[in-house]
């Protein structure tokens, strides 16, 4: 069984989410639930954490689009930090680092 | 099949033996000695197969299995993904627009574009109730 570990805190008008273990097909849904009540408290922007994801499907990818997609409505975005030398890897194939605002860390992602 | 390697696994349609199967296919390429970015696309690409054939497939099925055959022959790696079920035949469907995707938050068909912009060839034939979906891909050996 898939395992998404999640956290969340606020910073002002920020909200920083972290995530570890596998964003696949089976832990997607929840996390989409998860990021979509947070998207409805309308914070300026969101920043996820994935230094300690270890893998990332299509299903979790899409979860990012549609999050991203409905922050943008009001004004913000999704803004991805800490991204780890897998994760950045299947980005970089997919073509998906162009796509998003990527920082090295949160203070950076805050800060931008 | 002179100097070729092979290997074979016969998987269950679970999220649980998907992940697994995912997991053994990295260790077996790794044996191979294939580069770390090749196999990385090939886990995610395997991956959405599978995936497909759990998501996408009747009923009537759930409790037949799914059979990944992979070989490594002349510096080129081709995976088969055999499963008895209704056609399904991901040739068939478009490739998204990632960039349109991503302005509109459209979610769907991701799979779809990471499987056919990952690998150099993608088949599918459906022979007596049997989908078989053939991957292939030359692999670099220099990575991204």
């Amino acid at each position: 069984m898939s395992v998404l570990q999640y956290s969340s805190i606020k910073q002002g008008g920020v909200t920083i989410i972290s995530i570890g273990g596998s964003l696949d097909a089976e832990t997607a849904p929840d996390f989409d639930k998860k990021l979509q009540n947070e998207i409805a408290k309308k914070p300026d922007f969101i920043v996820v954490n994935l230094e300690k994801l270890d893998y990332i499907a299509s299903a979790g990818l899409g979860v990012f689009i549609k999050g991203n997609e409905s922050l943008m409505k009001n004004g913000g975005e999704i803004k991805i930090s800490s991204m780890n030398e897998k994760i950045t890897k299947i980005f970089k194939l997919l073509g998906f680092i162009n796509l998003f605002k990527i920082f090295d860390n949160d203070e950076k992602a805050i800060k931008s | 099949m002179k100097n070729a390697k092979t290997f074979k696994f016969i998987i269950k349609r679970t999220h649980e033996a998907i992940n697994k199967a995912r997991l053994d296919l990295v260790e077996n390429l790794k044996n191979f000695s294939i580069h770390e970015d090749e196999i990385s696309r090939f886990e995610l690409i395997v991956y959405e197969l599978l995936i497909n054939v759990y998501e996408h497939g009747s009923e009537k099925y759930i409790n037949s299995y799914i059979e990944l055959f992979c070989k490594y022959e002349d510096n080129n790696v081709l995976i088969e993904i055999a499963n008895q079920d209704i056609e399904f035949d991901i040739c068939k469907k478009d490739l998204p627009d990632i960039e349109f995707h991503f302005k509109s938050g459209r979610d769907s068909g991701l799979g779809i574009f990471m499987i056919k912009t990952l690998m150099d060839r993608v088949e599918h034939r459906y022979e007596h109730g049997i989908n078989i979906t053939t991957i292939s891909r030359k692999i670099n050996n220099k990575g991204i």
